[in-house]
């Protein structure tokens, strides 16, 4: 038992004393004072954008290496219009070929709450207690910690939603998908062939969209809650614990519509649409598909 | 030694419209008396006075002759142009807006027809007055008419685009418009289902925000 403490204890301490290490090679390639309602423009090819909301108003800007086409700009007014706002750009200068997108892993600092725009092609963007538009072509996007406003767009990248925020916008194509959790209150989501699931109580407008990927819901509907959800080919998979209160309406055009919730007695209804209230039916979720099945089932206990 | 000192503006106001407590009324006529500036002060304000009792009744404001005018162009700014070909781009916003108006109404219905036990496959007579399967239609083709708009900018951008990125989008445009002409082919054979043209307005609208994406990203 001795031994295996030691043996932890070693671990643990090579652990941070590799973290240490890592941290003494970043380089400092940026730093100054910025409030937290200072926009930020962050441009990434490939590597990854990590965005890390800290209780400072300064911006601080580290990777390991000075990437050849790095640039930081002050840009007051957004170019042009002088609004008296500071407006910062940063970040890597567009590559035309692969050859010129070497990966590159930046780590920025900044107040939170800020407000950013960030775009990048393949680079992965991971971001905490900010705020903002999120763009990617094919790298994932993760939003966590206290936000305000999201709109995150990926053209075939994976989004994972998992932040305190007011709004929330995400769009994926291609195979990509969408996890929606933390919380979040009023949110617009949609995918191509990816699954879109959503696994957080706290929404209170919700619209779920999908063609071909399969959509989950799996949560305790709020009350005075609204959902929409809609699919075209895919599934759309809906568990609710065996007490929420919701009022369903649910209809696919050729597909099937099955309830698994045993006490849960459709009002109304055949094999293609359904109505029914499960206890005071105090939300409202509306489902429809052209061909995808959907699914009623209660959360394993 | 101290100068003099004027008139306050209230004991100014009060002597010239007769309001000054009588036992200020004195010693102020006495101040007018021996100094010029503030009874040019309060003649000047007496003046005024007068001119305001004497001016004639206002005659009706002219900018309500301009109301009903303006009325008249609001109201017909509500009637929302719906055009074939590419909408122009300040117009965008408020088509998009419209859209989502007869859009989400669609839905609405559709929800509280299915919820009162009918089939989604809804005769048109039977929809509240204003919103038809024409309405829902007609969301579709502005919905159509900004995904034209839209692919025409996709065109142009296309050399500059990654061939990754491209492949990307046209594969999201092939599946997305693959469900659109399988709706479109259900509606021509039940075309008074809502719930189908619900289905296709939402099906324009993935394939308006793919597009739209797609500016952004590039």
């Amino acid at each position: 038992m001795r031994r295996l403490l030691v043996v932890i204890a070693i671990g643990i301490a090579s652990t941070n004393a590799t973290a240490q290490t890592r941290a003494s090679r970043d380089i400092v390639l940026e730093a100054r004072r910025v409030g937290p309602t200072t926009p930020l423009r962050i441009y990434g090819i490939a590597g990854s954008i990590r965005l890390i909301g800290w209780d400072r108003d300064s911006l601080v800007i580290t990777s390991q290496a000075r990437p050849r086409d790095f640039f930081f700009a002050a840009d007051p007014g957004g170019g042009g219009v002088k609004t008296g706002i500071d407006q910062y750009r940063f970040g890597i200068d567009s590559a035309r070929t692969a050859e010129d997108s070497r990966p590159f892993y930046f780590v920025v600092y900044l107040p939170k709450q800020s407000q950013v725009v960030v775009h990048s092609v393949s680079a992965a963007i991971d971001a905490s207690d900010v705020s903002g538009n999120f763009t990617t072509t094919s790298g994932s996007i993760e939003i966590r910690g206290m936000t305000a406003t999201l709109e995150v767009n990926s053209v075939s990248g994976n989004i994972d939603l998992n932040a305190n925020a007011s709004w929330a916008r995400a769009q994926t194509g291609g195979r990509g998908r969408i996890i929606v959790r933390g919380t979040v209150q009023d949110v617009d989501a949609s995918t191509v062939d990816g699954e879109l699931d959503v696994a957080t109580p706290s929404v209170m407008r919700g619209r779920f969209s999908s063609v071909n990927g399969d959509i989950r819901y799996a949560a305790t509907p709020a009350a005075g809650s609204i959902f929409d959800f809609s699919n075209h080919s895919g599934a759309v998979d809906m568990a609710l614990p065996r007490d929420a209160s919701a009022a369903l309406d649910l209809s696919s055009v050729t597909g099937t519509v099955e309830n698994g919730i045993a006490q849960a007695r459709p009002a109304a209804g055949g094999a293609h649409s359904m109505r029914l209230t499960l206890g005071r039916g105090d939300a409202q979720m509306t489902v429809r598909t052209f061909k995808g099945t959907v699914r009623l089932r209660p959360t394993a206990p | 030694m101290t100068a003099p000192r004027h008139l306050t503006e209230a004991e100014r106001h009060g002597i010239a419209d007769g309001s000054i407590a009588p036992e200020l009324e004195p010693v102020v006529a006495e101040h007018l008396g021996a100094c010029p500036a503030c009874a040019a002060d309060v003649a000047r304000i007496r003046t005024l006075m007068t001119r305001i009792r004497e001016a004639p009744p206002p005659a009706a404001d002219p900018n309500d002759d301009l109301w009903p005018s303006i009325r008249a162009r609001i109201e017909q700014e509500k009637v929302l142009p719906l055009r074939d070909h590419a909408p122009a781009r300040g117009a965008q916003s408020r088509l998009v807006w419209a859209v989502a108006g007869i859009a989400a109404a669609a839905v609405i219905v559709t929800g509280v027809l299915v919820r009162r036990g009918q089939s989604p496959a809804v005769p048109e007579s039977s929809l509240p007055a204003g919103l038809t399967a024409a309405s829902i239609a007609e969301s579709t083709s502005v919905y159509e008419a900004q995904a034209r708009f839209l692919l025409n900018q996709l065109e142009l951008r296309r050399a500059l685009m990654r061939p990754q990125t491209a492949s990307s989008i046209d594969h999201d445009l092939q599946v997305i418009d693959a469900a659109i002409a399988e709706l479109k082919r259900a509606i021509e054979r039940d075309p008074n289902n809502i719930a189908l043209r619900a289905l296709l307005a939402s099906s324009y609208k993935q394939k308006v925000d793919l597009l739209k994406r797609v500016g952004n990203a590039g």
